[in-house]
């Protein structure tokens, strides 16, 4: 089975991954924004999220509110099967591609 | 962390307007947490201006809420709307009156609304068909008298054309046209007279679209004595022969090859005309003084078809300078401007010229008018629809209380309440062009209304029509819709009755007030137009127009046998006097100069005149109010001498006007004034009495006038005709009476009195409609207080004089408004007439007591039903 995967939201996902079962919306995109060193709308990760959720790689479950966030609850994002399978894949995809790129991009030796 | 900074408030609103509930908690937090953070980093500033930015960027599909209830949407759209339609059905035919009456008048209004755009469509598609049709431009001219007069004329020289025809370059194509009056046209013992003819040359049908069935159209009227003739006229010449080719004779003795045979030309032109004869055939007729090289005789219609892009107004400026350097120095030249061919059918009014019988002109008050009537049909229609479907739907509270208690949402009612009305709309749309066409029929022999409504015009108008009832659907349905679902769910089950007598009052009352302004209004016109319609046809003309016969007859025929058949004419005891004039009153007459020789004050001025034979006064019954008419006894009369009206006499400023020197066609020499005759109303009465002046005929005249004995006028008709047929046998006589061509020219006025007439019947039909369902509704909701107040003693009188109370006094305020609306507009259109009525207080009166009456009358049945009912029918439920 192909799992299609986006750029963006394979980095959300491996986050999601990374961060296991205390991965949220704000956490997401805390870590992007310091890891990546770019700088990401909360928005976007969110809808992101949602995208990953609609096609079934997240599952999300409410709950863990703190007092910074002024008593409201996270939607706190875990991979589910199907997700870490279209993770491999796309890491599979990506060797495979790497593997026929490196003589160039590593120059030819 | 800065504790006294919280994130704005308003945007918070603002998202959790927009967001679904299942996720605004958690991305709330999200936000709150990096508003924070934010705050720490960047400042109060940054912080707060990225929520808001978030709040925005956070819309999307994934947000937003949803329109139905999320995952206990069930059935969908089609199971929804039958159900709004099986419901709406069955509150329909739960309240039939109220049902037909909504439908009806909806259909009225509806069908006048179509008919009326119907005419309107047609009167403003005038002259669209032809090609490029916006670089067709008519060279008119006018010119200013001494005392500031200013004429406009359709008519220009008959050099202007090949004048400028390969002078200028912007001009493509230029054609000339001369209006050919009256033909008898002959092909073997088939012989008519018809007076649809122009003399025109090739280029007239390259200036315009007008295809050629058979021929060239190129070179069709290229040659002398060519003609090209319209399909039906063909026919009724030469029958099922092939007209090509065949000769046809024109008045005895001109003999013209048919080249060309036209498609039928449309209704919606401005020039209609059966055929066309080319224009080097033209001869001047006996006695004028003038040639087609003439740059001053205004005798002929002048069209160009100019480039693409050039400027009818550079043309025009063009075209004067060439006037000037063309009119001989002592006349002054005349000054021409180009009218636009789009703007001619309506924008002619001002000319003064004989145009040809087949130039139509349109007349935009009828159009405003119309126009305006339509809407306010519309309107009242509307506002019927909407009274009605607020009173009717105050019934329905325990229907909607129990919807939202089973967790309808408001969205979902006002939708069904909308279906609801909207579906009524069609039912009436769909009657309303069935009505329509029925009444079209009608209307177009009832009023001589000429134009056609075929199935490509109908349904052109579908879309406008689907939109005008979806507007007045969702308009009148939403009020009541908006009203209804916005009730709580407990409140509209439990006082359902308590609440509904006054449900939307205010509005309804609003509303009806309304409806009496435009009733009061169109009663007042209808008055006001219909009495100047009488008026005019009852004015005072000066002259006797019963009992007159008008004959036109050839130039030729005229000379040859006008005095044989005066004096067989006169020898019959049916023939009372006979005369001829060169034109008739009610025609336009052409405009000449007149001055006085004398020292001072000897400028030409503008005179109207007719050339008119041996006892025209005493024909036409106009009053000699000095001097003497015509006379044999005076051999220079027909050179010397000249009759003119008062007013002539006060325009020239004449002390003792018999006897007086004037120059007015001068052939030999100035000519005296013989005699003055009463003002006599020679124009319509759209115009004031002009100064006029008659002389003995130079040119061939047409008209010969007869007054018959009163009595069995086809008696007189078949005397006439055969005398005729002994003086000269063969040609048929045309004929027709004075005053029948006279009441031609008020046919706008009767047309538009009887339109206005109709449609204000219609108007206040509905209206009194809406409000008897609505007094039928009312009353029904208050038969308990009526119960009630029988009990405690009231009268049915007192009973009755409280229902009437408040729409007498709301007819009273309406009559405030509309009075000096209906005033200043019924005053606009006067001011068009010459000889009009004044606007007198029982207008208004007779229109506020007319509507009085209807509405009492509307009313009253209601009511007086309403008020005997017995007390203990109405209370034993309590």
């Amino acid at each position: 089975m192909k799992l299609h995967l986006g750029k963006f939201e394979e980095i959300v996902l491996l986050i999601v991954a990374a961060q296991h079962g205390e991965a949220y919306g704000m956490s997401i995109t805390k870590t992007i924004e310091e890891e990546l060193e770019r700088s990401v709308t909360l928005s976007s990760v969110h809808t992101s999220l949602y995208r990953l959720e609609e096609k079934g790689y997240v599952k999300s479950e409410v709950g863990g509110a703190s007092e910074i966030r002024g008593g409201r609850s996270k939607r706190l994002f875990t991979i589910t099967e199907r997700g870490k399978e279209s993770l491999k894949q796309s890491r599979q995809i990506g060797k495979k591609l790497w593997d026929m790129a490196s003589p160039v991009v590593y120059g030819q030796s | 962390m800065k504790a006294n900074h919280k994130p704005p408030k308003l945007a918070e609103r603002f998202f959790k307007w927009y967001c679904r509930n299942e996720l605004a908690d958690s991305i709330l937090g999200d936000l709150e947490e990096q508003f924070y953070y934010n705050l720490e980093n960047h400042g109060i500033t940054k912080a707060k201006l990225y929520y808001w930015l978030n709040t925005f960027t956070f819309i999307n599909r994934y947000t937003l809420r949803r329109r139905s209830m999320g995952k206990y949407k069930s059935g969908g759209l089609g199971t929804m709307l039958f159900h709004h339609l099986l419901i709406s059905y069955r509150n329909l035919s739960r309240h039939k009156v109220f049902t037909i009456i909504n439908v009806f008048g909806l259909v009225i209004g509806l069908a006048s609304c179509l008919l009326i755009a119907g005419f309107l469509n047609n009167e403003l598609s005038y002259d669209k068909f032809h090609e490029e049709s916006e670089n067709i431009y008519r060279i008119n001219h006018f010119f200013v008298d001494n005392s500031g007069t200013i004429t406009k004329m359709a008519n220009t020289a008959p050099a202007l054309v090949p004048g400028i025809r390969s002078l200028f370059p912007e001009i493509k194509k230029a054609t000339q046209m001369r209006y050919a009056r009256r033909s008898l046209l002959a092909y073997g013992d088939k012989s008519f007279y018809e007076t649809g003819g122009f003399y025109a040359d090739s280029s007239f049908l390259e200036v315009f679209s007008f295809p050629l069935a058979v021929g060239d159209k190129h070179r069709a009227l290229d040659e002398p004595n060519s003609v090209v003739m319209s399909k039906q006229m063909a026919a009724k010449y030469f029958g099922n022969d092939d007209p090509m080719g065949k000769n046809i004779t024109m008045n005895g003795d001109i003999n013209l090859e048919v080249t060309g045979i036209l498609e039928p030309v449309p209704g919606n032109s401005h020039l209609q005309f059966d055929f066309l004869v080319s224009f080097t055939s033209y001869i001047i007729p006996e006695g004028y003084r003038s040639d087609l090289t003439s740059w001053s005789w205004a005798g002929f219609l002048s069209y160009v078809r100019l480039a693409e892009g050039s400027d009818g107004k550079v043309l025009e400026e063009k075209i004067n300078n060439m006037y000037k350097e063309m009119t001989p120095p002592e006349y002054n030249p005349d000054v021409t401007y180009v009218q636009p061919l789009s703007n001619i059918y309506l924008g002619s009014g001002d000319l003064v010229d004989d145009l040809a019988s087949g130039i139509q002109s349109g007349n935009t008050f009828t159009i405003y008018s119309l126009g305006s009537v339509a809407l306010l049909i519309l309107l009242i229609a509307g506002f019927n629809f909407m009274n009605l479907s607020v009173a009717v739907s105050a019934t329905r509270y325990k229907e909607i209380g129990l919807r939202k208690m089973l967790g309808a949402e408001r969205g979902s009612l006002i939708s069904q309440l909308l279906t609801e009305s909207v579906l009524l709309g069609f039912i009436g749309l769909l009657l309303a062009y069935g009505f329509g066409w029925a009444a079209f029929e009608y209307l177009k022999s009832a009023l001589d209304w000429n134009f056609t409504l075929d199935i490509a015009t109908i349904s052109l108008s579908i879309p406008f029509a689907v939109v005008v009832t979806l507007l007045v659907g969702v308009g009148s349905g939403l009020y009541p819709a908006m009203f209804l679902s916005g009730y709580k769910a407990v409140t509209a089950l439990k006082d359902s009755v308590k609440n509904s007598a006054g449900t939307g009052s205010n509005l309804r009352k609003v509303l009806t007030a309304v409806q009496f302004c435009i009733s009061i209004a169109l009663i007042a016109a209808t008055i006001v137009i219909t009495k100047q319609y009488q008026y005019l046809s009852g004015q005072k003309l000066g002259f006797e127009k019963e009992n007159v016969v008008v004959m036109k007859i050839l130039p030729d025929d005229m000379s040859k046998y006008y005095d044989a058949f005066k004096d067989r004419l006169l020898k019959s005891n049916h023939i009372v006097n006979v005369s001829r004039t060169q034109r008739i009153m009610g025609e336009p007459w052409p405009i000449n100069m007149i001055s006085v020789n004398r020292e001072t004050d000897n400028e030409n001025k503008r005179i109207l005149g007719s050339q008119v034979g041996y006892d025209f006064a005493r024909t036409m019954g106009i009053n000699l109010i000095e001097g003497r008419s015509f006379s044999k006894e005076f051999s220079d009369d027909a050179t010397r001498s000249i009759i003119v009206n008062e007013t002539t006499v006060k325009y020239l400023g004449l002390e003792n006007p018999i006897g007086q020197d004037v120059n007015y066609f001068n052939f030999d020499g100035p000519r005296k004034i013989i005699g003055v005759v009463e003002d006599f109303n020679f124009l319509s009465l759209h115009h004031e009495i002009e100064p006029m002046a008659l002389v003995m005929p130079f040119v061939n005249i047409q008209n010969m006038v007869v007054r018959v004995t009163p009595g069995n006028l086809s008696e007189k008709i078949d005397v006439l005709q055969s005398i005729w047929a002994e003086v000269n046998p063969g040609v048929p006589l045309e004929y027709r009476f004075m005053d029948d061509h006279l009441d031609r020219l008020y046919r706008n006025e009767a047309r538009l009195s009887g339109l206005i007439f109709g449609f204000s019947g219609l108007t206040v039909l509905l209206a009194s409609m809406g409000l008897y369902g609505l007094i039928a509704f009312s009353l029904n909701q208050r038969r308990r207080e009526v119960g009630i107040r029988k009990v405690l003693g009231a009268s049915v009188a007192s009973l009755l004089i409280r229902f009437t109370r408040q729409y007498v006094i709301l007819i009273g305020l309406s009559s405030l408004v509309a009075i000096p609306v209906v005033q200043f507009i019924l005053n606009q259109w006067l001011e068009g007439f010459a000889y009009r009525i004044e606007i007198s207080w029982w207008v208004y009166l007779v229109s506020i007591i007319a509507l009085l009456v209807i509405a009492l009358f509307t009313i009253s049945h209601q009511a007086v039903s309403a008020a005997l009912v017995s007390p203990v029918k109405v209370l034993k439920d309590e």
